[in-house]
């Protein structure tokens, strides 16, 4: 019998946590796709996964929010501390969706439709705005609990699945729901796919396949998804408890009241539980995470989390909970001095084989990591990767794009902006290209053979050939030039006077065979690129 | 708790052996003759140091091995030509950029060691003396080769910060563009000459020639055996007795550049 689940689902978290007005459009984007619309931006048909340009023409009002889980998580710690009102066993899933067992707070507020009225005028309350939106749903299983929880679509619905009917609240859906952060499958959008392909569009068709073909035809996660269809929880009840040695815990010393701080020490925490439950062959699901402070106030969360939690998913879930409490109401009067991490529950780990042919790759997954280290330290927006866009100059044919915008684990990511090397660039230089752009150069004089400055005129003829770079003014370094080109005159934007640029460019080698990208532009000469 | 046999034995010391030798990340054909094993051992530290031409030589090391599957980190490396990079065949998709560090260098580099196998900066970024003994214990640990670039007049920012003392040093001794007259032509391929000298077996230098670029726009060696006697330059050589040694110079597709042969 699976455990009687109350879920709470507030749509729109991401946009909410941001506080956004849900009626002006808006949208959180990451790395260019929407993950999350306002109503009012639906309205204008933007669509959660479509590129942001595309939003932004479809309603060119659209207010875009940067994908940032840290402001969700924050924030959601408010609606947590109202639900903590009916019971201390909250689970957190994600930012947006938490849920806990019935038994025991169903009996004392009356009943399972009382309770989940009252639960979601309460999340209501503490979501605030004069929006209803908190969609509730008690089910026997957390899955179903949660499809339960989202079945109004627009949410503000509360849906009680009386104990035993599962399999006919589920019948009907589609087999679509098994996509989801909260379904334990490792691939659900290739197996939703292959099962639509063979006809089976809903959860009570896959229900009524027996169980040991699925098993043969798709392997464990056939098998998980029939036991969800069927209503049952991913896997059999493990009775047996985590054994309290397995905790961690350390310490903080001296005792920090900086998010970052504790979130240095729950990595290297982290990174204890995780190699001493691998060392048993198992993962931790199920986690709940204990604070102390020197006044000895405590701050416990438990978090869920379908698949497995890695050492970095733990950490990230401490900076959320630490984060959400040292700024909230009842954030606490002295440092953090101990923090604990107590493993819930804890299943056995079955591994997961990676792509042999693309797909994430162990060393991007890697790469990523240690890139978001990076940015905790130096800050948002120090990590970008580059991308090749189309210029005439050197330094408008890189750009580079923060590491918040981009998945680089993707592995069909491309670092070329759409259309570059497919059109020309009239007046952009032949390769080879520089290898040191300076934007803006630093200014030089080029002179002539006979000392005085060289200058190019407007029909682009230059005074005299140029023998001699100097910086520094007179007196300065002298570099005598023995190998010159040019001038390759470039006049851009001259429809906008304030964007209006007029050059000449020249390439030069230099005594000391150093060669040079140098420009001229209103008689003053710049060393705009070394090809060194 | 831990079992008891982890509780006897370091498990950490019985992980699977492999000599350093065996670990190497691989170079591009002519520069392999640099190293003393063919290519970059893994954990080492390599300078790239000298006249005109360190960067280009730099991107160079680096550009087999992100081929094959490896990650790059570019740290505190403002202006470096990633258009260049790419045209020299560096995949772009697999290079992340850091800005500069500051005083967090040893931070972010012990972070990025291990998650990347090259990391690639600017001698201005420089690390404590502390702090560099721990980093290259780690990067010997972790196979993480640091390739450290010292710019054209830029001079370290505090002598007090230094980058950790390279296992190779590599020394760009000469470079010669072609391709550009006085008024006409443009640059269009250069000649590198490198020595390198290092740590251990490497302390015998070692000098090669490459194409860096080539005439076709990528990197490639100066054909070794050459008769002395076969002398080419090109035509607008400023300075006509100094001539460029070689014997081959490749192909010529564009026509834009004329070569003659001194005799």
């Amino acid at each position: 019998m699976s455990v009687r689940t109350l879920v709470v689902r507030v749509p729109h978290w991401p946009l909410l946590a941001a506080g956004v007005d849900l009626r002006v459009p808006a949208a959180v984007v990451r790395a260019n796709r929407v993950t999350a619309a306002t109503p009012a931006a639906a309205d204008h048909q933007v669509e959660v996964g479509m590129r942001r340009r595309r939003a932004q023409g479809l309603c060119p009002t659209l207010e875009i929010l940067d994908h940032d889980p840290d402001r969700d998580a924050r924030a959601f710690e408010e609606v947590l501390v109202a639900l903590e009102h009916f019971t201390p066993r909250l689970e957190v899933l994600a930012p947006g969706l938490c849920s806990f067992p019935t038994r025991g707070p169903s009996r004392y507020f009356g009943g399972d439709a009382s309770l989940a009225e009252q639960v979601r005028d309460r999340a209501d309350a503490a979501v605030a705005e004069d929006f209803d939106l908190t969609g509730v749903g008690i089910a026997d299983g957390l899955f179903a609990a949660v499809i339960a929880a989202g079945n109004g679509g627009s949410g503000h619905e509360v849906t009680v699945v009386p104990p035993g009917e599962v399999a006919t609240f589920l019948a009907p859906m589609g087999v679509g729901a098994l996509v989801g952060d909260t379904v334990p499958l490792a691939d659900p959008g290739g197996l939703v796919d292959l099962l639509g392909r063979l006809g089976i569009r809903t959860l009570g068709e896959l229900a009524v396949l027996p169980a040991a073909d699925l098993l043969a035809r798709f392997g464990p996660d056939g098998l998980m998804a029939h036991r969800l269809a069927r209503g049952l929880d991913d896997r059999p009840p493990d009775t047996r408890p985590v054994p309290p040695e397995w905790n961690v815990q350390s310490p903080v010393d001296p005792p920090a009241q900086r998010v970052d701080v504790v979130a240095f020490v729950a990595k290297s925490l982290a990174d204890e539980l995780h190699s001493r439950l691998s060392g048993e062959g198992l993962v931790c699901t199920r986690l709940t995470v204990r604070a102390e402070t020197e006044h000895s106030e405590t701050h416990t969360r438990t978090w869920r989390h379908e698949g497995s939690l890695s050492p970095l998913d733990i950490a990230d879930r401490v900076r959320w909970q630490m984060d959400g409490w040292l700024h909230s109401r009842q954030a606490p009067t002295a440092g953090i001095s101990l923090l604990t991490l107590i493993p819930e529950e804890v299943v056995a780990d079955e591994g997961r084989q990676l792509g042999f042919w693309g797909g994430q790759t162990r060393e991007a997954t890697r790469a990523a990591r240690a890139l978001v280290r990076v940015q905790t330290i130096l800050g948002t927006g120090a990590v970008t990767v580059p991308e090749l866009r189309g210029g005439r100059n050197p330094a408008e044919q890189v750009g580079a794009t923060a590491l918040p915008l981009v998945d680089i684990t993707d592995p069909d990511r491309r670092v070329t902006a759409p259309g570059v090397g497919e059109i020309p660039w009239p007046g952009s230089l032949p390769p080879p290209s520089p290898t040191l752009v300076r934007d803006p150069g630093p200014v030089v004089e080029v002179l002539d053979g006979g000392g005085s400055p060289v200058s190019v005129d407007g029909r682009g003829t230059v005074s005299a050939p140029p023998a001699v770079v100097r910086v520094g003014g007179a007196g300065g370094r002298t570099r005598r030039i023995v190998g010159w080109a040019g001038p390759w005159p470039v006049d851009e934007r001259w429809w906008d006077p304030g964007r209006h640029r007029r050059r000449a460019r020249f390439q030069v080698v230099l005594d000391d065979g150093s060669a040079h990208l140098i420009t001229v532009e209103k008689g003053v000469w710049r060393v705009e690129a070394t090809y060194d | 708790m831990a079992s008891p046999l982890a509780d006897a034995v370091d498990l950490s010391r019985i992980s699977p052996l492999t000599l350093s030798g065996e670990r190497l990340l691989p170079v591009p054909e002519g520069l392999d003759r640099l190293f003393p094993r063919g290519g970059i051992q893994r954990g080492t530290t390599v300078a790239v140091e000298g006249g005109p031409g360190v960067v280009s030589v730099a991107l160079a090391l680096v550009v087999e091995a992100v081929a094959k599957g490896s990650w790059l980190a570019v740290v505190g490396f403002s202006g470096l030509g990633l258009v260049a990079a790419s045209e020299l065949g560096v995949d772009l998709t697999r290079v992340a950029l850091v800005g500069d560090p500051g005083r967090e260098a040893a931070a972010v580099l012990a972070a990025l060691t291990g998650a990347f196998d090259l990391v690639l900066i600017p001698s201005s970024v420089g690390v404590g003396t502390g702090d560099s003994r721990r980093l290259s214990a780690r990067m010997r640990e972790r196979g993480t080769v640091l390739v450290t670039v010292k710019l054209p007049g830029r001079s370290p920012r505090a002598a007090r910060r230094r980058v950790l003392s390279p296992d190779l040093t590599l020394r760009v001794t000469e470079s010669r563009w072609a391709g550009l007259g006085r008024g006409w032509g443009r640059l269009d391929h250069r000649r590198v000459r490198v020595e390198s000298r290092g740590r251990g077996n490497a302390s015998r230098p070692t000098r090669i020639e490459m194409w860096l670029p080539g005439p076709d726009g990528r990197l490639c060696p100066v054909e070794p055996a050459e008769p002395e006697g076969n002398r080419f330059c090109p035509v607008e050589p400023v300075e006509p007795a100094e001539s460029v040694e070689s014997s081959v110079v490749p192909e010529r597709d564009r026509g834009r550049t004329r070569l003659r042969a001194v005799r």
